[in-house]
């Protein structure tokens, strides 16, 4: 049974109050987020207001919902309004939103008890949870790593019991990458599922919102609360309605599932996480599954063709924080318009974002798209169609979510390019618009946790949560944190 | 080799400064990163069709709804006037 089940018959059989849950997780929030900084802000007051509500409606006999009464949080890049909402940047520190984003109003009508929102890198910009203007989120198996990122404080708030699942985003892995840095379960839905309305926009074409939480079942069940159209994103899909939680404990015998060549050659993924994945074969073989080796070869340069594209969106939707209508103002007498706007963008953005503004306004320049953004766009047409070619063979594609397990905080890179292939094993399905779950699959020499991504086509989330499921069933991988609220 | 000219007039298109003291690490991050996505722009895409990465949102009619009000649009903003936002006049 996942943990929303569980809090869920808790609550129907009054075993605890929903104000008595929350308490729990706001004291252990006030207890532990001071050595992990899961949360950059805490909403005590709207979560027990959220949680005497749902009280009430058990007091009157009401049917609640499963997701009614859960404390959960949200990444701070989705917009809570009358909740700050910062993306953790200097730029946005003070602001304030005054609408929701989709996915919060869909879960706020679910009965969800917001904690609070939680910690990030700048702009969802990096993977390692350290480039956050208030600090970086710790990893709750050695507080010495990192959590991974961009999603660091949600991945920290479900692996350390802060929370029971979390809203993380994923433009390249940001969801994945610290799911499996922190041992828990993240998916990033397939592009057009989830409604981006209400999200600090980084790269339109990749964004995608995802679920993160300590089962498969319980992505399941926030994955299809928050699915779905929404007149207000053009490009989510109206006629997706899933159900994945239906279809959860299906048999998976006679399934086919991928490897990916290129990833089983790769020098740059650990001997360790190698290993796991062998294992996970032979897992999946004992369920019943056929699995055979695929070849997506464009998977090698899908990094450089993700920092083309996603730089270049992002230098475009980072355009509008000017300081002038909200976000960071520089103070000073200026002597234009332009050398106001310029002066708050250089004081409120922190050095990755402007690094990878500038990328984007390179390759954009006259003189270069034609080089770089034309070609990246080429390539990832190119990298998609390579991913139908192996769906025609397989039923989903297993691979590892990061080359390595977390590893130490403060890693002096001299090249940034460094940092962003830790993303090599996750920026494909992005670019391919493709959905895929990380979930644990072992554990390192070290005892931390290392990550397996199932991928899918297009909207077969049902079908690779099914796998997930059954994966998760058949192993054991799921630990309980020494963090956080003891159920 | 990227210029501190490029850099210049990279940073003057994304509107920001780069500040004398910041100058060469941006210059040198820039380059890695230019360096980093080489295998971009040699890549040879002539065969890529790219026409069906383009698909067609869906179109609502134009209708006129409810959107913020004045107080909601400047409730996060430094500095506004009678219900305007204040910016520097140029010239």
């Amino acid at each position: 049974m996942g943990r929303i089940e569980q809090i869920h018959s808790l609550l129907c059989k009054k075993d605890i109050s929903c104000r008595e849950l929350t308490e729990e997780y706001l004291n252990a929030i006030q207890r532990d987020n001071p050595e992990l900084f899961a949360y950059v802000t805490v909403t005590a007051q709207e979560a027990l207001t959220a949680a005497d509500k749902i009280d009430r409606q058990i007091a009157q006999g009401g049917d609640i919902g499963m997701l009614s009464g859960v404390p959960m949080s949200i990444k701070d890049n989705i917009s809570t309004r009358g909740i700050r909402t910062t993306c953790c940047s200097k730029m946005l520190a003070d602001y304030t939103p005054v609408y929701d984003a989709s996915v919060w109003s869909k879960l706020k009508n679910s009965g969800a008890v917001l904690l609070g929102k939680a910690n990030m890198d700048e702009f969802a910009m990096g993977s390692t949870g350290e480039n956050s203007c208030f600090g970086a989120s710790s990893n709750p198996y050695n507080t010495a790593l990192v959590s991974g990122g961009s999603s660091g404080g949600s991945a920290v708030s479900v692996s350390a019991n802060l929370a029971v699942y979390s809203l993380g985003t994923d433009t390249g892995g940001s969801v994945r990458q610290p799911a499996s840095f922190c041992g828990v379960v993240g998916l990033k839905p397939t592009y057009g599922a989830v409604s981006r309305y209400g999200l600090v926009a980084f790269a339109s074409s990749l964004d995608q919102i995802g679920p993160m939480a300590s089962t498969v079942e319980d992505v399941s069940l926030v994955f299809d609360s928050i699915a779905g159209g929404d007149v207000l994103d053009s490009t989510c899909n109206r006629d997706y309605k899933p159900d994945t939680y239906k279809t959860l404990k299906d048999d998976i015998k006679g399934r086919t599932v991928g490897i990916i060549r290129q990833f089983a050659d790769n020098n740059s993924i650990s001997p360790e996480v190698k290993s796991s994945m062998n294992e996970a074969v032979k897992t999946f073989e004992d369920l019943g599954a056929k699995v055979i080796m695929v070849d997506i070869p464009e998977i090698l340069r899908s990094v450089p063709v993700y920092c083309v594209i996603s730089c270049a969106e992002a230098s475009s939707n980072l355009a509008r924080f000017d300081g002038i209508r909200y976000g960071y103002r520089a103070q000073g007498d200026f002597m234009s318009i332009h050398q106001l706007i310029c002066k708050s963008r250089s004081e409120g953005f922190g050095k990755e974002v402007k690094r990878r503004i500038m990328m984007g306004t390179n390759v954009l320049s006259s003189d270069k798209c034609s080089f770089y953004y034309d070609k990246a766009r080429a390539l990832r047409q190119a990298l998609s169609n390579e991913f139908s070619r192996a769906f025609s063979q397989c039923d989903v594609i297993i691979a590892p979510t990061a080359p390595t397990p977390a590893f130490v905080k403060n890693r002096v890179v001299a090249d940034p390019t460094v940092l962003y292939m830790e993303d090599m094993c996750t920026v494909c399905t992005n670019l391919a618009s493709l959905p895929a779950v990380s979930l644990p699959c072992g554990y390192s020499a070290q005892g931390l946790p290392i990550g397996m991504q199932i991928i899918g086509d297009k909207f077969s989330e049902s079908l690779i949560l099914n796998m997930a499921y059954k994966f998760q069933q058949a192993t054991d991988f799921m630990r309980t944190s020494d963090w956080g609220v003891k159920l | 080799m990227i210029t501190r000219e490029e850099i210049n007039n990279i940073a003057l298109l994304s509107k920001l400064f780069v500040a004398e003291n910041e100058m060469e690490s941006f210059r040198t991050d820039m380059e890695q990163m230019m360096q980093f996505a080489q295998c971009v722009a040699d890549a040879d895409t002539a065969n890529i069709n790219t026409d069906d990465t383009a698909s067609s949102s869906p179109m609502r009619q134009d209708k006129i709804g409810t959107s913020l009000t004045v107080q909601e649009a400047l409730a996060n903003t430094d500095a506004s006037c009678d219900g305007y936002f204040v910016v520097k006049k140029n010239g």
